[in-house]
């Protein structure tokens, strides 16, 4: 008796655990045990009906216990099939036809029972993925059960069907007229709902594609952020070393001498003060690059200050009248050319640093023979603000030194005074204005510097 | 010990101050030629052929004319002088490079030592 309870118990877990898939959440697990619950109550509470008011012999009995059955089995087939939709469909299209078989035997005519009976159909279509089917299965049952209305009179009992007779007429017309709104009310929310899916889909993907693109940006902002540090990461590697080289000289200079310095021998004290004031050289020499060294990591610094709008043809004057006394003994002619600007939005400091540089540079390097001419354009192409610095001077070969420009310490004449440091820091503060600078050059002919430095307002200064 | 003839060619005055210093001690009659950039060492040599440097001390970090392109340069007129680096770098790859080039016969980090001459006199 235990084992047929068990037998009948496990029969009901596994209708009821129809269309439960193993990887939803609980939630979801539940809301379909729930609605198969519901059903095979239906159905549960209907069968019984059969016993009290079957008219047609047991054969009937039979006939439905065994077409249940089979359902029951179908239902479960299918749900082992992974056919969850069609597995749901079958539970539901059984507890319709229980109820509808229940009220033929009863003999109602009204349709309330009915709709309470077949809810789940409702619960099924409000929370089920897969709704046009149920919208379907609904229009499906309900003309059933109107075609069954139609041939009901000839099955119940006589006793019943007096009884019920004089009601009949008017509620079946509205029996029929409610399940006609029904449909329509189905479809009509169907589509409605359909439409709100659809635009709450479209906002989703909106907010999707704003979400992409918001990430794709922020990855592209990190990802210059990262080559930005890199570079500054190399160029500060390339520093370090070439400071610590440089520093290395004089300190090296100044241990070997110290060592050649002679302690107890007065006969050689000739050798002895040459010694000395060779260190005293090297300990100078090292100072000055320490002092060079500052200088250079001031200069960095100006990136700290406000940018300001500076009145470019004002502000070459100050910068060429600074240098006055040079400009002067060497003849030098200056001519300017501003292309329809005339103010640029930059760091003050840096910008005259990077003027300057190239300007004395120019003055530097001149021809013996020519007297230096300087010409300073000024424009803005698209976004970005030109500053074009030509000169006459004996040029660089670019061929030989295009990769040593702008490194610190370069130097490519070997007649002028020069510590290689003015285009190191020229390229660094262009850099730290967010800009770039390209130079052309010919030996003899002169230089061009082009600088290209980002367009920046007030605002997003 | 023989008169000789070396060449020092480095940018900074005081290395070749040095250098001409510390070979003195060792060579007191040594004849000491400085220049303070492989071009005009490079100048030097194409002209002047005799008497013939035994030894050239050679800066690899110069301007203009670094070290590496002097050896270039240098090569091509087949002289045949040991060349000895003295620089600051104590970089492998500097070193490697060295290697390379058939002139290079010893690689000495700044300052050299009387010892690194004692030598370089002794093996010649």
């Amino acid at each position: 008796m235990s084992y047929l309870l068990l037998c009948v118990l496990s029969y009901f877990k596994k209708i009821i655990n129809v269309g439960v898939v193993e990887n939803e959440s609980l939630h979801q697990k539940f809301r379909q045990q729930s609605i198969n619950s519901f059903c095979l109550c239906c159905i549960a509470c209907s069968t019984p009906h059969y016993f009290i008011f079957y008219s047609h012999g047991l054969y009937s009995l039979f006939f439905l216990i065994f077409f249940l059955h089979v359902c029951f089995v179908g239902i479960m087939f299918l749900n082992s099939l992974h056919h969850y939709t069609y597995a749901k469909l079958l539970l539901v299209f059984l507890t319709n036809f229980s109820v509808l078989s229940l009220s033929l035997m009863l003999g109602f005519v009204s349709g309330f029972h009915l709709y309470i009976f077949t809810a789940p159909i409702f619960i099924f279509w409000l929370f089920d993925k897969q709704k046009i089917q149920f919208v379907a299965a609904t229009f499906v049952v309900y003309i059933g059960l109107y075609l069954f209305t139609e041939y009901r009179g000839s099955h119940y009992s006589p006793e019943y069907q007096v009884s019920f007779k004089l009601m009949s007429l008017t509620l079946y017309d509205l029996n029929a007229l409610m399940n006609l709104m029904l449909i329509f009310l189905l479809f009509y929310s169907y589509f409605n709902y359909h439409n709100l899916l659809n635009n709450s889909i479209l906002e989703k993907q909106k907010g999707l594609e704003s979400e992409i693109y918001r990430r794709t940006e922020s990855e592209n902002n990190t990802k210059k952020l990262f080559d930005d540090l890199s570079v500054s990461y190399k160029n500060l590697e390339q520093f370090s070393f070439v400071v610590s080289h440089n520093m290395r000289a004089p300190l090296a200079n100044i241990k070997g001498f110290v060592s050649l310095y002679n302690k107890n021998q007065d006969a050689i004290i000739d050798e002895n003060a040459k010694i000395i004031e060779c260190v005293e050289q090297s300990a100078e020499h090292l100072d000055g690059i320490l002092s060079d060294l500052n200088s250079i990591l001031k200069n960095k610094n100006g990136v700290l200050e406000e940018k300001e709008e500076i009145v470019f043809d004002q502000f070459v004057d100050n910068i060429t009248r600074s240098m006055f006394k040079e400009i002067l003994s060497t003849e030098t002619v200056i001519t300017k050319e501003f292309g329809g600007h005339d103010t640029i939005y930059s760091t003050r400091s840096l910008l005259k640093s990077i003027l300057y540089n190239i300007v004395q540079n120019a003055i530097k390097y001149r021809k013996n023979s020519v007297s230096p001419c300087i010409g300073i354009e000024f424009y803005t192409l698209n976004s970005n603000y030109i500053i074009k610095i030509s000169d006459n001077g004996v040029g660089i070969d670019l061929k030989k030194y295009h990769d040593r420009i702008f490194k610190l310490y370069s130097r490519f004449q070997q007649n002028v005074e020069g510590k290689g440091i003015g285009l190191y820091l020229v390229k660094s503060q262009v850099e730290l204005l967010g800009g770039t600078i390209q130079v052309e050059s010919e030996v003899n002919k002169g230089t061009i510097f082009i600088i290209n430095l980002p367009k920046t307002n007030i605002n997003n200064g | 010990m023989d008169k000789q003839l070396i060449l020092l060619v480095d940018d900074d005055p005081m290395s070749n101050t040095y250098s001409s210093l510390i070979v003195k001690k060792q060579n007191p009659t040594a004849e000491i030629i400085t220049f303070n950039s492989g071009v005009e060492a490079l100048n030097y040599l194409s002209i002047h052929s005799n008497p013939k440097p035994e030894l050239i001390f050679l800066d690899l970090n110069m301007p203009v004319m670094n070290g590496w392109d002097f050896m270039e340069e240098y090569q091509k007129l087949n002289l045949e002088i040991e060349v000895i680096v003295v620089t600051s770098s104590n970089e492998e790859v500097d070193k490697e490079k060295c290697k390379t080039y058939t002139g290079i016969s010893d690689y000495f980090i700044k300052p050299i030592t009387l010892e690194n001459v004692k030598r370089l006199f002794m093996r010649g």
